[in-house]
């Protein structure tokens, strides 16, 4: 800002307040009045100024500049033309950047996400399909294992079935638990004290096993001795699957089990917690139900069912060629 | 008319050759633009009042796009980088609005 002002003196004549533009307008000829603006800009009541008078003071400043010295030389006012250019390309590129930028961004942030989504998507249906692999494979393998054993398999099929490792049918017991509808104040979202936690969800379920129930299966995912009921940020996860509500417990048991469940005081606390908050809750016997096996279990101990002496079997009739660690039957 | 026809030639180097911003300026790109969009409405509306000139084009862009930066960069050192981007957003969109008032007033005669 190193215009020339002219040195002529300010003017003092007191035009309106309210006029809308910057005083200089070289045609008319008037005595320069730059300093004058300059010193309104810096008035006390600066907001109100810098609302009246937008234009930067400085072009004011050159117009008078050019009226009392005339025009610069031809050179200079070349220079400056290019100069003047050159920002403005300057300018061009910077707006043309920022543009780039943020068209850039956003579908950067939409793209994250779709990918994702699309790994969440392809990543699942890849645990299903080796999910069901690995059931086709178990059960190849129980029927090799038949074959190679013969004789008596009851005691490790007991075993299996106690380690709820194959399918198992019969009559039983279903309990289904679900979150209330019931809305708290205006904002019409659901009570979050009446979200079904998983220690509600745990309690239902031992006092189901305490009621006799033989096996157990909550929203599709069947429990084992070692299962895990745990809360995971909004979502309660059952050996690691999340589920949600309404929790829906299918249990083979013997004929007494409803009424042992409900006489309980774990069914109780249940009946009790349901309807306190207004839990979505109901206890039906079922003439027969189906439980699908658990997931592979991680093998960390093993004892032989029948004692074989080592040396009794000949090299190349060894159940396994690749035994798992502990070793089976 | 040549600063126009420069401008469009500005944008559109930028739209072809697609430059990266370097990641420690990134944080003054807003900023520069509002400074930008403030030289360049001012001088649209210099040149209605008959008063444009070059040189003053040139300064008042580049001490915008500089004194801008040089508060918002004083602003995050001092921590309070946010409210200073504001305070030069809000300065420069009010000159912006004047301007643009100003420029209206100039072409419609309203």
């Amino acid at each position: 800002m190193t215009t020339p002002r002219p040195a002529g003196p300010a003017t003092p004549k007191a035009r309106p307040a309210d006029r809308e533009h910057p005083p200089a307008r070289p045609a008319t000829g008037a005595p320069p009045p730059a300093g004058r603006a300059a010193r309104d800009l810096f008035g006390p009541d600066f907001l109100t100024t810098l609302f009246r008078f937008p234009l930067d003071p400085g072009y004011a400043d050159a117009a008078a500049a050019r009226a009392a010295h005339g025009p610069r030389p031809p050179a200079r006012r070349h220079a400056v033309r290019v100069t003047a250019a050159v920002v403005a390309c300057a300018i061009g590129l910077l707006f043309a950047v920022a543009y780039r930028k943020a068209v850039d961004d956003q579908p950067g942030r939409a793209r994250v996400r779709t990918g994702l989504v699309g790994q969440i998507d392809s990543l699942r249906t890849k645990t299903d399909t080796m999910q069901e692999r690995a059931t086709a494979l178990r059960a190849e393998v129980a029927r090799l294992r038949q074959a190679q054993l013969g004789g008596d398999p009851t005691a490790l099929a007991a075993n299996e079935a106690a380690a709820a490792r194959t399918r198992v049918t019969g009559r039983g017991v279903t309990v289904v638990l679900g979150d209330p509808q019931r809305t708290a104040g205006p904002t019409g979202q659901p009570d979050p004290a009446g979200r079904i936690q998983d220690r509600d969800l745990r309690q239902l379920v031992n006092a189901v096993w305490a009621a006799g129930a033989s096996a157990i299966e909550v929203n599709d995912v069947r429990l084992t001795a070692t299962s895990t009921i745990r809360v995971a940020g909004q979502a309660i996860q059952l050996d690691a699957v999340p589920i949600h509500s309404p929790y829906r417990l299918r249990a083979l048991g013997p004929a007494t089990l409803r009424s042992r469940y409900l006489g309980s005081t774990g069914g109780q606390l249940i009946r009790t917690l349901a309807a306190r908050y207004g839990m979505e809750y109901s206890v039906r016997e079922a003439p027969e139900l189906t439980l699908a096996a658990a997931g592979e279990p991680t093998l960390r101990h093993a004892t032989p069912l029948r004692t074989t002496s080592p040396s009794g079997a000949p090299p190349g009739t060894a159940p396994s060629s690749d035994p798992p660690p502990g070793g089976r039957p | 008319m040549i600063p126009v026809i420069a401008m469009v030639v500005g944008v559109a180097l930028g739209l072809i050759i697609n430059p990266t911003v370097p990641i420690y300026l990134q944080p003054y790109l807003p900023i520069a633009v509002v400074a930008a969009l403030d030289a360049v409405f001012g001088a649209i509306r210099a040149r209605l009042d008959g008063i444009f000139d070059d040189k003053q084009f040139v300064v008042s862009f580049i001490s915008n796009v500089l004194v801008a930066a040089l508060i918002v960069y004083l602003g995050d050192q001092l921590g309070v980088g946010g409210q200073l981007s504001t305070g030069v957003v809000v300065v420069l969109g009010v000159r912006i609005f004047g301007n643009v008032a100003a420029i209206r007033r100039h072409l419609f005669r309203a």
